[in-house]
């Protein structure tokens, strides 16, 4: 795809008319969804009022199979991957989540480097001190080294934004990234996004906070509002 | 629904449990093969696995296995001693505890201690969402989670079966020399247990210690995985790991007696 200054990149991710099955687990489904996001790029999505959970970041990932459409990663639609290929595909995506999404049976230390450590061969002490680095850098004194449920809430909401940029990730979804440690966390992390943007990186923010869809610091090239199940999705600058 | 309909519903649903079992092991099998299945991650899960299966379980069958020489071999060793019988003793103690008795005894510790922790363990991450935490970040929960908690179990089970045997015997001979005092020395009781010991009888100790432990493993990992999203579920996923291990267990070791030496 070619981009503004004529450049070609290939989108980190794209949905094609994706449209879900309605599930328990989320309180809409999605419905012919469409966007492409280029390296660099933020989409920033507004939920519906009362609404917390869609499936728009378990289908980016591929853990959910559209009933319609495709959504390609780095070029690659996730139906059409092994189930080895998609492991380490999804590797590349960092991700806060909605939910609690902390093995309870490690401390929050190895929840942070445990992606890296299956993914990569890196060394476990350059894993720990990019951990660390990116802990203090959100805020923590260090990495966290007790196990998630001895965790305060605020902890672990930096904790997470820690495991996200951990590895230098090709993607990175951040579903309510801010929630308990608003307003403190914004420098830092809109820091952290442009930095990731930089080197290539594509951002997919949702939210339900009108706080984060007026800021103007973002610089979100995509806004997208979702009306129950459709998203309309605009282009900031159109 | 009448009751053919039932006999054959109910016929049809073993079936599936089967082939699902069947298709577990197999790719737990294939996956342990591959090179790129040993990343650190998995081979840290399989030592913690073992450390919790084995090491940590090996204290309590120690105790199981000293009270069992105590009543078992110490016994047989006094009543054929008093009989003049002590040539037979080794082939009696090989048939009674190498052959059955321990690789038994063993795996339903291992499955009351290990397999419905496994379970619970499994069942709970499923309701947390933490397994789908793990599959969003590229950890497959199969390659993660199953693999390592079969291998981890199944390699426990067969040390914690050497462990059981050495200590019956050690126990039931010292218990047995204070019973009786003219009994034989140690080294002959070892050699007369040796030289009972047949290939077939390695080969069936091997295979009851390990088939079991593995149809234990995948069934306790794929009850624990079949939770939904209520952790609820998990009291009901533990006691069919239970009662499915424990089934498996005598029908196997049925099988694999029967197999290796009828």
């Amino acid at each position: 795809m070619r981009t503004a200054s004529g450049e070609m990149k290939e989108p980190v991710l794209s949905f094609a008319g994706v449209t879900t099955e309605p599930d328990a687990a989320y309180d809409v489904p999605i419905w012919e969804v469409d966007f492409t996001l280029l390296p660099g790029e933020l989409l920033l999505v507004r939920l519906e009022r009362g609404h917390f959970r869609i499936p728009l970041a378990d289908a980016a990932v591929g853990l959910l199979e559209p009933i319609r459409g495709e959504v390609r990663f780095r070029g690659e639609d996730w139906r059409a991957m092994s189930p080895d290929r998609a492991a380490s595909q999804r590797g590349k995506c960092g991700r806060v989540f909605i939910g609690h999404g902390w093995l309870g049976d490690m401390t929050v230390n190895d929840n942070i480097t445990l992606t890296q450590r299956h993914h990569t061969g890196r060394l476990e002490a350059d894993i720990e001190a990019e951990a660390a680095n990116l802990a203090r850098f959100f805020g923590l004194p260090g990495l966290p080294l007790r196990a998630p449920g001895q965790t305060r809430r605020d902890d672990l909401g930096r904790a997470a934004l820690a495991r996200v940029f951990l590895g230098r990730p090709d993607l990175i979804i951040l579903e309510e990234p801010t929630r308990h440690i608003f307003p403190d966390i914004m420098p830092p992390l809109l820091n952290a996004i442009r930095a990731a943007r930089d080197r290539g990186a594509a951002v997919a923010w949702i939210t339900g906070e009108s706080r984060i869809w007026n800021e103007k610091a973002l610089h979100a090239e995509w806004k997208g509002t979702m009306f129950g199940s459709r998203m309309q999705l605009s282009r900031e600058g159109d | 629904m009448n009751a053919v309909a039932r006999i054959g519903d109910y016929t049809l649903g073993k079936w599936g449990e089967l082939r699902t079992l069947g298709a577990v092991l197999w790719a737990v099998s294939v996956t342990a093969t591959r090179p790129g299945f040993w990343k650190r991650t998995v081979r840290a899960e399989i030592a913690r696995q073992i450390y919790s299966a084995g090491v940590e379980a090996s204290r309590f069958v120690a105790y199981v296995a000293f009270a069992l020489g105590v009543s078992v071999v110490a016994q047989a060793l006094a009543w054929m001693h008093k009989f003049g019988q002590t040539r037979s003793l080794g082939p009696v103690l090989v048939a009674v505890l190498v052959r059955q008795a321990v690789p038994v005894l063993t795996n339903l510790l291992a499955i009351a201690r290990n397999g419905t922790a496994l379970t619970t363990e499994l069942g709970t991450m499923k309701a947390s969402g933490e397994v789908r935490v793990l599959d969003a970040q590229g950890l497959d929960p199969f390659v993660y989670l199953v693999v390592p908690r079969v291998l981890g179990l199944t390699t426990a089970v067969f040390c914690l079966n050497v462990i059981f045997l050495v200590v019956a015997f050690a126990s039931g001979y010292v218990f047995s020399t204070l019973l009786s005092p003219d009994i034989e020395d140690a080294a002959a009781f070892v050699h007369s247990v040796l030289v009972s010991v047949g290939p077939l009888d390695l080969v069936n100790f091997l295979t009851i210690s390990l088939v079991p432990a593995l149809l234990t493993g995948a069934i306790c990992c794929i009850e624990g995985l079949a939770v939904g999203s209520s952790v609820t579920e998990v009291p009901a996923a533990a006691r069919r790991a239970l009662a499915r291990s424990v089934r498996a267990l005598f029908l196997t070791t049925a099988l694999i007696s029967f197999l290796t030496y009828v």
